[in-house]
């Protein structure tokens, strides 16, 4: 489903030029759930990126659902994005000024057809889902992380995408919340068949996932 | 997407205190400097009650010199100035031509007296105080085509036999009586005693800049004239001829004509030596006012520049410090169009919100009768509001705009990413 | 051997002392550097508080100008400080109400036998029409009538000849001093006007004198043609209802010195009231103007009572608004900007910063600040200035040019500067303020 062929990252300033990526090529199935492990500084949230349109790779074609994403403009790519794709980020990366409710609703905003009725329909229907729908009216601030990130995966989860993007999902969490996390990406991962692509530090949680791709300095090892 | 906004500004309402507080000042002193303006612009398209197209003041030289010594002899003066007047008045360039002392439109004397009708009893009367007065006869008015209350002209409602009448204006008629019914009423106040009123003019204003003034006409005859010529001379400044010509005439075109009559306009012991365009010599009463206006318009800028920076700071300032938002929002899926869209409707959204207590302060404004005693006062201030809240919005979206520009630059990528 | 040795042990005290001052300057030197490029980082906020600066100082400036022109003395006003303008004189009975300036008797009667001024003169102005005996002229030119004291209290540049003596006025002699620009006007060209002959109402008037004609800020001295006084049927007439103690003539006074001003008011009241005995009306003066009040009321309307205090009031208020708004909308940013910098304050005394650290860093940003605000505002008045002074002030010959820059006193600048940096000091130690009331964790 998703084909990253010959991508090439390179940082340049001034005065360094820095290759984050070399000669990736990589082929992610349609349900697939990945795991991209590597220390450090190695190229793998470069890639998450790139795959999620949110960079752009100086050299090499990504392809997704047959449509060579490479050459979409702006435009077309925000669109792809909020149709396609859902992230999870490390530090959540709520709204603090807006409630839960809205800050689930939020990837509806941009969707076309879609009424006010409708997009909080959907919003108290996803929370429910990750078992927060007791909080919706509270502010961010006054959940917990693990909370937190289940808002996230929720504001991620609302737009039905096909492919949910996650970077360390549960990096700021301590080990019972982030083994909540992990079970609600299985569901979702295995509930609709989606594709989970992840970032992640913890070798026990890549040993649950269909496959693990490992990088070292930019280039893919075995 | 209205109901995130709303949301959202509630929230943050506590953070934007100073903001709104700002923005308020700032459109504040913008609708004050608009309703200045547009009252001073306002004024200035008022007539001033004396039509000075094509008018042109004459100056009188003595053509015989004298010594020092000598006490120069006045009792010719009168018969050769009226000589040099029936001259210029046949010519086919002249409308008009008339003689007034110290009368003229636009000069800077502004002596004014007190009247009341004489038949109001002592305890009854409106005295009417600081009634501008103006000496003029037939064929002064005839120059200024000055007007009645009815659009006519008030030269042809001159009697031929020489009285002295008074001719109050619209605003004073009415202080005086409450109505403009009182041709015939007698007038008390002037040293020769009471006089008949012989119609209403239109209202007269002193400048260009103020508002109008009680003020009147004191018709006056030859008499007058004669007298004041023979004891001051014709070439003293009081002295004023004033001519209307048919065409428009520019400064060239006037000295060539005098160069060009130079026997129409000299009967001795005088002749015309000079003429100045009244234009000129209002342009040189409205000097002062147009020096206050751009006084004002000149600090108003600066404030705006100083609100405008502020502004420009505070959006920068927000923008900036919600560059994960702004990656955020493009990770979900939004463009960078509608993003910056977004600021900006927030931004006005804010400044909605302050509109509320504008419109208290314009309230306040207008009931402590800072506002002009014109009968309009709605549409004005409507105009006013509208351009100020324009003003306002433009900075804002100048702001939101310029911050957004460099903010924009970065990537997405960027600022989700924690390394 | 011992002066050797005190010899080097000098040169090393010496080369000691300036090694520790060389030491101090490298210090602060590094610090400056250090906070400059921090600024750097920072570049928009402290590019609005730096531009915010600019606009004061150039503000300042210009009202600093518009004084100036005003109050200092330039030829030929040279004894501004000392000189008042009498210009006002109201008459009274139970018929009339005058305001006018001072006719020939009230010069005579009431300004002339005065004891404190050092000299009393006069001088009425029109316009008229001079021609000379070759060109006819159309156009009025300002003449003013004046006696000999007036060219004893202004201080003429004389291109050519030499102005008029109280003698010549006694005499009635028709002598004029008239401006260079006049001459040009009348002949074509300024030299040896001298003993040309310009015609007043056909009466021939011998030139005496050619003037460079008066700057921007000078009122009195503002003319074409000058005049003695007596030989103006109008300035001398006496035959009006106030029989010549009012007409259209302004009275300048030269005082000894400035502590004399308030013992002339003084005087003139009491001198009024002793002559209006033999008169059927009451004389009571107005308003005497020192250049200040002119500033006020250059127009000269005689009803215009002017308070010496209103001007200081207005063009404080002036300053004071130049001042503060730019300062108001720093505190704006400062309060936008809050929790970052509260932060970055608290970061910095959990790494072992004291207040006095803080202060000193704070000192040091709004001292840059300052510095590059000054001379940006500096380098935009010096470039709009000459621009919008024709636009603000009033004066009468607008082709008269000035050299702007030698009015502006560097007292004025150097204040701005200071006042500006203390308010930009005050405004950003407020971070500051709150973090040292709050323990550090919190604001991190």
């Amino acid at each position: 489903m998703i084909t990253l062929e010959n991508i090439n990252k390179v940082y340049r300033t001034s005065e360094i030029e820095t290759q984050a990526l070399e000669n990736v090529h990589i082929h992610v199935n349609k349900g697939e759930f990945l795991s991209i492990m590597g220390p450090s500084g190695c190229g793998k949230s470069t890639l998450l990126n790139i795959m999620g349109l949110l960079d752009t790779p100086t050299s090499g074609e990504l392809i997704i659902d047959n449509v060579n994403i490479t050459s979409l403009g702006d435009k077309a790519a925000a669109k792809f994005r909020n149709q396609n794709l859902g992230f999870i980020f490390q530090s959540f990366h709520l709204i603090h000024s807006l409630n839960i409710l809205d800050n689930v609703e939020l990837p509806l905003l941009y969707r076309k057809g879609l009424s006010s009725k409708e997009r909080t329909e959907k919003a108290k229907a996803i929370l429910e889902k990750v078992g927060l729908s007791h909080r919706m009216h509270h502010m961010p601030t006054q959940l917990s992380g693990g909370q937190c990130q289940r808002v996230a995966i929720a504001r991620a989860m609302i737009g039905d995408p096909k492919i949910l993007l996650a970077d360390e999902p549960t990096g700021n969490l301590d080990s019972k919340m982030g083994t909540e996390i992990m079970d609600l990406l299985h569901q979702f991962n295995e509930e609709d068949n989606r594709t989970v692509i992840m970032v992640t530090h913890n070798e026990l949680q890549a040993k649950q996932t269909d496959r693990t791709i490992r990088f070292f300095d930019g280039r893919q090892i075995k | 997407m209205w109901k995130q906004l709303l949301h959202r500004i509630y929230n943050e309402r506590k953070q934007n205190t100073w903001l709104y507080v700002e923005l308020l000042i700032v459109l504040a002193i913008i609708w004050v400097a608009f309703n200045d303006l547009y009252k001073s612009y306002q004024l200035s398209t008022l007539p001033t009650g004396t039509n000075i197209e094509n008018c042109w003041r004459l100056r009188i030289g003595r053509s015989v010199s004298t010594s020092i010594d000598e006490h120069p002899d006045f009792s010719q003066d009168y018969a050769a100035i009226t000589q040099i007047m029936k001259n210029i008045r046949q010519d086919n360039a002249v409308d008009a031509i008339g003689l007034t002392v110290n009368s003229m439109p636009y000069s800077s004397n502004n002596s004014n007296i007190s009247m009341y009708l004489a038949k109001d009893s002592l305890n009854n009367k409106k005295y009417v105080h600081g009634v501008l007065i103006r000496y003029y006869n037939k064929d002064v008015m005839r120059v200024f085509r000055c007007k009645d209350i009815h659009g006519r002209p008030l030269a042809d409602q001159i009697p031929a036999i020489e009285k002295h009448y008074i001719i109050p204006t619209k605003s004073t008629a009415l202080k005086m009586a409450g109505h403009t019914n009182i041709i015939d009423t007698l007038v008390t106040g002037f040293d020769n005693g009471p006089m008949p009123i012989l119609q209403i003019a239109e209202n007269i204003r002193y400048s260009d800049y103020e508002e109008v003034m009680d003020g009147c006409y004191e018709v006056i005859t030859e008499k007058d004239l004669s007298e004041f010529i023979e004891s001051e001379g014709a070439t003293s400044n009081s002295v004023q001829v004033c001519l209307r010509m048919k065409q428009h005439m520019t400064q060239q075109d006037m000295e060539n004509w005098l160069n060009k009559n130079k026997a129409l306009i000299s009967t001795s012991p005088l002749y015309i030596n000079s003429a100045t365009s009244f234009s000129l010599i209002k342009a040189g009463l409205n000097e002062y006012f147009v020096r206050q206006i751009k006084q004002r318009v000149f600090l108003v800028s600066f404030l705006l520049v100083c609100a405008f920076l502020g502004i420009l700071g505070t959006f920068w300032l927000r923008t900036s410090q919600r560059r994960k938002e702004i990656g955020l929002l493009m990770a979900i899926g939004s463009s960078k169009a509608h993003i910056i869209l977004n600021f900006i409707y927030e931004g006005l959204f804010i400044l909605l919100c302050t509109l509320p207590l504008i419109i208290l302060y314009i309230g306040y404004y207008i009931t402590t009768g800072h506002l002009s005693s014109h009968e309009e006062i709605v549409i004005p201030t409507i105009i006013t509001s509208v351009l100020s809240i324009i003003t306002m919005s433009l900075l804002i979206i100048g702001g939101v705009l310029i911050s957004a520009w460099s903010t924009f630059k970065i990537q997405a990528a960027e600022v989700l990413h924690d390394e | 051997m011992t002066c050797m040795i005190s010899k080097i042990e000098k040169q090393s005290i010496l080369s000691s002392k300036t090694s520790k001052y060389n030491i101090i300057f490298q210090h602060m030197k590094h610090l400056f550097k250090q906070t400059f490029f921090q600024l750097k980082k920072n570049k928009v906020i402290f590019g609005l508080t730096i531009i915010g600066s600019a606009l004061s100082v150039a503000g300042i400036m210009l009202l600093e100008l518009m004084i100036q022109i005003y109050l200092n003395p330039t030829p030929p006003e040279v004894n501004k400080e000392r000189t008042l303008i009498a210009r006002a004189v109201q008459i009274r009975n139970g018929d009339f109400t005058t305001n006018s300036y001072y006719g020939i008797e009230g010069i005579r009667k009431i300004w002339r036998p005065l004891k404190t001024p050092e000299l009393v003169g006069l001088i009425a102005s029109e316009s008229k029409v001079f021609s000379s005996v070759s060109k006819t002229s159309y156009k009025p030119s300002t003449v003013a009538y004046v006696d000999g004291n007036y060219f004893k209290i202004l201080s003429f540049d004389f291109v050519e000849g030499r102005p008029f003596t109280e003698n010549d006025c006694i005499n009635k002699r028709p002598i004029a001093v008239i401006t260079n620009k006049m001459a040009i006007k009348l002949w074509g060209h300024a030299e040896n006007a001298v003993g040309k002959t310009i015609l007043n109402d056909q009466t021939p008037f011998k030139v005496i004198g050619i003037v460079e004609p008066a700057t921007m800020g000078n009122f009195v001295s503002s003319s074409d043609i000058w005049i003695p006084y007596t030989t103006s049927e109008i300035v001398m007439n006496t035959n009006d209802e106030t029989q010549g103690i009012g007409g259209g003539i302004s009275v300048l006074i030269l005082a000894k010195n400035k502590a004399d001003f308030p013992k002339i008011q003084n005087e003139i009241v009491t001198k009024c009231k002793e002559v209006e005995q033999s008169y059927p009306f009451t004389i009571t003066p107005r308003t005497i103007d020192t250049a200040a009040g002119m500033m006020y009321n250059p127009e000269g309307w005689a009803n215009h009572t002017t308070d010496p205090s209103a001007f200081y009031k207005k063009y404080g208020s002036l300053a004071l608004l130049f001042l503060l708004v730019p300062a108001v909308n720093l505190l704006g940013l400062i309060f936008a900007s809050f929790k970052k910098r509260e932060a970055e304050i608290s970061i910095r005394r959990a790494y072992g910063a004291s207040i006095g650290d803080i202060i000193s860093l704070l000192l040091r940003e709004n001292l840059i600040i300052t510095c590059i605000g000054g001379v940006i505002g500096l380098i935009l008045a010096w470039l709009l200035i000459p621009l919008i002074i024709d636009f603000l002030i009033f004066h009468p010959d607008s082709s008269a040019t000035i050299s702007i820059w030698s009015l502006i006193k560097i007292e004025a600048i150097a204040i701005a500067l200071i006042i500006s940096f203390l308010l930009n000091f005050l405004c950003s130690s407020i971070p500051a303020w709150r973090v040292s009331k709050t323990p550090i964790v919190n604001s991190l």
